[in-house]
């Protein structure tokens, strides 16, 4: 495969994960706080748990009304972080990308950019077009749909090998990212300050940072019982057999780099294998009575760094320039 | 028959395809006749929503081109109009005869002028219009490629005058278009017009992409060879065809800058290192291919890919130098190579043709009746339709052409045929072309049943170039049986 297309397709990974799991997260997020009245009595906070969660830096007008905020995170032109910016990256990524992934994969990726072209209005032209503001619950959940759609379509369509593997090493690495972001922003006490072993817990909040991982029934099955934060802890950054925690997806991350040959493929350790190893040793070596001991939120930034580093040493792996030909004799 | 329906009102002014006058209205011509007919059952909300299922098609399919000038590019769909043209199978045989004799004369010549120039020597075709024109590349003179073959993968454009006779329009030799709109066309109507398709005898064009890359693959004679398509990227206005194509064949999409010569041979920058190239089936012109060799500036090419090329270590689809081929100032001294490389008359005719010296008297007493085209430009950019301008710009094209006679041509204005196409709730005279692709390789050429009709969409336009308004038709070839069909179906 073309280094080239790798990057592209690494980061059409990143950036379809990141919009798949940043509608999962306003989906449950909203549909939690209506539900529970939480919308109506704590609207600020509630925004800057949004907010929080998108935390990219940029300087936002924000506005009290939820739904405004739903807007923002998922049609801003201006946010990087936003539904509607990661969609046109990876629409961006896949067109770049185009003869190396099947058909599907790219109409379906296509259908998603332009779903959600047409909410912001871009396309069609007509202000009817745009999107009705009671609407976000349905709209987040087409976009979450949409975006499983182009899931479905890499698992059935692709063949197993280096673009499916670049492809989705992209998508695991971002996983764990955004599974730690989502932890980070969730796991508060009662007053909405970042949560400490002994203190009691605000439900909603890690109710809401369960559905945001898809984990609510996970949960329910592995623990059996009212929610606990140290259960839930443990089953998001520690349980490998759920794909969406941290060690699960970190084990799907480097069963990818191994097939790529990109980890522990040299006699001597690559970048890729130092920052791998740095990583690994966090997420595999730790258990969660330590990190609780050493201090959650500590944990939390070191494995973020830790996984941004390996991402910008893959980065300079698609891109690097140093290549000699075959050694084939036929010269 | 009486025409109502989608067709009330329809009106032929020259040669329409599908219609021919009789007294008291118009007769569908046999072959359209269960078209028509079709057609004329569709109620006006079925033909309106049959237009919104393929746009949608299109648009959710990404079937698009980048319209050229917008920036980074604006992504377009290209139109498909519903209402297919049909050419029954003898006429096609006569044009398939016409495009085959065209594609090997052309080939001789690009031969002859990187050899021994023959036919300069006879003064059949002048020299200074050869060695003035952009398109020759002396670089590439001595150079024989593989089977001798120059123009794998050719373009002709046809157009019908008001007696319905084919005339050769333009030859696309260099990096002919469109290819990938025949083959989507195709799917689109087959979910669209199922039972209109099914009930006729049409030949598939399906297995272009099969055959495109079994001809790639026998212009070296290495193993298992590898065959890359080079894009020039994503802002191409055929990028979406450069995709296609090669998703279609299984094999690379490449820019530049991922390949890198090293000792004279080509490389794949690969995740594993560099894997070595055999065949580039090229969607770049010459002058961005090397940038050591051909323009410098060139950012889209290879540096170092002649020195492989020249020494055979990577052929090249189309050849080097092809461009000479269809300079439009050779163009009408094809007729002419048709007789001196193979000894035979043309099939197919040439648009009359001259250059601005020698049209200068009829073209200031009739200038109506004529184009100005640029030798050296495509698209439909550039192309000066006398008629449509006001007297005095029209002195003005005039003069400019006389001035630089080398970088124009006159062509008398053809007006045409049109054909139905679906404008609303009805169907309407629109003008048409035909672009047929011809594919050439050691063993002789083939050709695309039908290729892609281009219509003139806006009433009274000449012009039906995609990046100027044009659209799109499926053309069916009709046979009697169809000698494609799998063994066993009726």
């Amino acid at each position: 495969m073309l280094r080239r297309v790798a990057h592209e397709l690494f980061w059409m990974g990143r950036y379809l994960e990141r919009a798949d799991c940043i509608a999962r997260f306003l989906f449950a997020q909203r549909r939690l706080a209506l539900e529970v009245g939480y919308l109506a009595h704590s609207p600020r906070a509630w925004t800057d748990l949004v907010l929080t969660y998108l935390g990219d830096g940029t300087e936002l007008e924000v506005p009290d009304d939820p739904d405004e905020v739903v807007a923002i995170a998922v049609l801003s032109k201006d946010a990087p972080s936003s539904l509607l910016r990661c969609v046109e990256r990876a629409h961006e990524n896949a067109r770049s990308a185009r003869a190396s992934i099947s058909r599907e994969t790219y109409e379906s990726v296509h259908r998603l950019f332009l779903l959600l072209r047409q909410m912001s209005g871009a396309v069609g032209a007509t202000p009817a077009g745009a999107m009705p503001p009671v609407e976000w619950s349905f709209a987040l959940q087409r976009i979450g749909e949409a975006c499983r759609v182009v899931s479905g379509y890499l698992a059935d369509t692709v063949v197993r090998d280096d673009i499916w593997q670049v492809l989705h090493a992209g998508r695991h690495l971002e996983r764990a990212l955004q599974t730690l972001r989502t932890v980070r922003c969730c796991a508060v006490n009662g007053e909405g300050r970042p949560w400490r072993p002994g203190e009691p817990i605000d439900p909603v909040a890690w109710g809401g940072l369960l559905r945001s991982c898809s984990a609510y029934e996970a949960y329910r099955k592995v623990y059996r019982g009212p929610v606990e934060p140290q259960a839930v802890l443990e089953l998001l950054l520690f349980y490998p057999a759920f794909p969406r925690s941290l060690r699960g997806a970190v084990g799907l991350l480097r069963e990818n780099l191994v097939a790529l040959r990109l980890l522990e493929a040299g006699w001597r350790p690559s970048p890729v294998d130092l920052r791998f190893g740095r990583l690994q040793l966090k997420v595999a070596g730790s258990g969660l009575d330590g990190v609780l001991r050493d201090g959650l939120f500590g944990f939390l930034d070191e494995a973020l760094v830790d996984l941004a580093a390996l991402g910008s040493a893959l980065d300079e792996v698609f891109l690097t320039d140093e290549l000699h030909p075959p050694d084939t004799g036929d010269q | 028959m009486h025409l109502g329906g989608p067709f009330e009102g329809y009106v032929v002014l020259g040669f329409d395809e599908a219609f021919e006058a009789q007294s008291g209205g118009l007769r569908p011509r046999p072959h359209y006749r269960p078209v028509v007919e079709a057609f004329s059952r569709y109620a006006p909300d079925v033909l309106a929503r049959l237009a919104q299922t393929i746009d949608l098609l299109l648009r959710e399919q990404g079937i698009t081109f980048t319209l050229l000038g917008h920036g980074e590019g604006l992504e377009r769909t290209l139109p498909l109009d519903p209402f297919p043209r049909v050419v029954p199978a003898s006429e096609w045989r006569r044009l398939e005869a016409g495009l085959v004799q065209r594609v090997r004369a052309l080939n001789a010549f690009v031969h002859d002028v990187y050899h021994e120039a023959r036919i300069l020597e006879a003064g059949v075709v002048p020299r200074d219009v050869v060695y003035t024109s952009s398109q020759y590349r002396r670089e590439v003179r001595g150079i024989t490629p593989p089977g001798g073959v120059y123009v794998h993968i050719a373009g002709i454009d046809l157009v019908r005058d008001e007696d319905g006779t084919y005339y050769v329009l333009e030859d696309n030799v260099r990096v002919p278009s469109g290819v990938s709109y025949v083959l989507e066309n195709r799917t689109i109507l087959a979910a669209v017009l199922p039972h209109l398709l099914r009930s006729l005898p049409v030949r598939p064009v399906r297995d272009y992409p099969d055959r495109l890359v079994s001809l790639l693959r026998t212009l070296v004679e290495v193993d298992d060879p590898r065959v890359v398509v080079l894009t020039p990227g994503v802002y191409n206005s055929a990028y979406f065809e450069h995709a296609f194509l090669a998703r279609e064949m299984g094999i690379d999409l490449v820019e530049g800058r991922d390949l890198v010569v090293e000792d004279e041979a080509v490389y794949l920058r690969t995740l594993r290192g560099l894997e070595r190239v055999d065949v580039i089936y090229r969607r770049i012109d010459d002058e961005f291919l090397d940038p050591l060799v051909f323009r410098s500036d060139s950012l889209l090419g290879v540096p170092g890919l002649f020195f492989a090329y020249r020494r055979g270590r990577v052929a090249i689809a189309n050849a080097i130098g092809t461009g000479i081929a269809d300079d439009k100032a050779i163009y009408p001294y094809v007729p002419a190579m048709i007789r001196f490389y193979l000894g035979e008359d043309p099939i197919l005719p040439n648009v009359p043709t001259e250059s601005p010296e020698e049209a200068a008297p009829r073209l200031r007493r009739r200038p109506q009746a004529y184009v100005i085209k640029p030798v050296d430009r495509s698209g439909g950019y550039g192309v000066t339709l006398l008629r449509l301008l006001p007297e005095e710009e029209r002195r003005r094209a005039i003069e400019v052409a006389l001035a630089e006679p080398r970088r124009w041509i006159v062509q008398r204005l053809m007006e045409l045929s049109t054909h139905p196409t679906l404008c609303g709730h009805h169907l309407r005279p629109r003008r048409v072309d035909l672009r047929p692709f011809v594919l050439t390789g050691r063993a002789g050429s083939w050709v695309l049943p039908g290729g892609l009709t281009r219509v003139a969409l806006p009433e009274g336009s000449y012009i039906v170039n995609s990046s100027q308004g044009g659209g799109t038709k499926d053309t069916w070839v009709i046979e009697a049986r169809n000698p494609d069909a799998p063994s066993g179906r009726p």
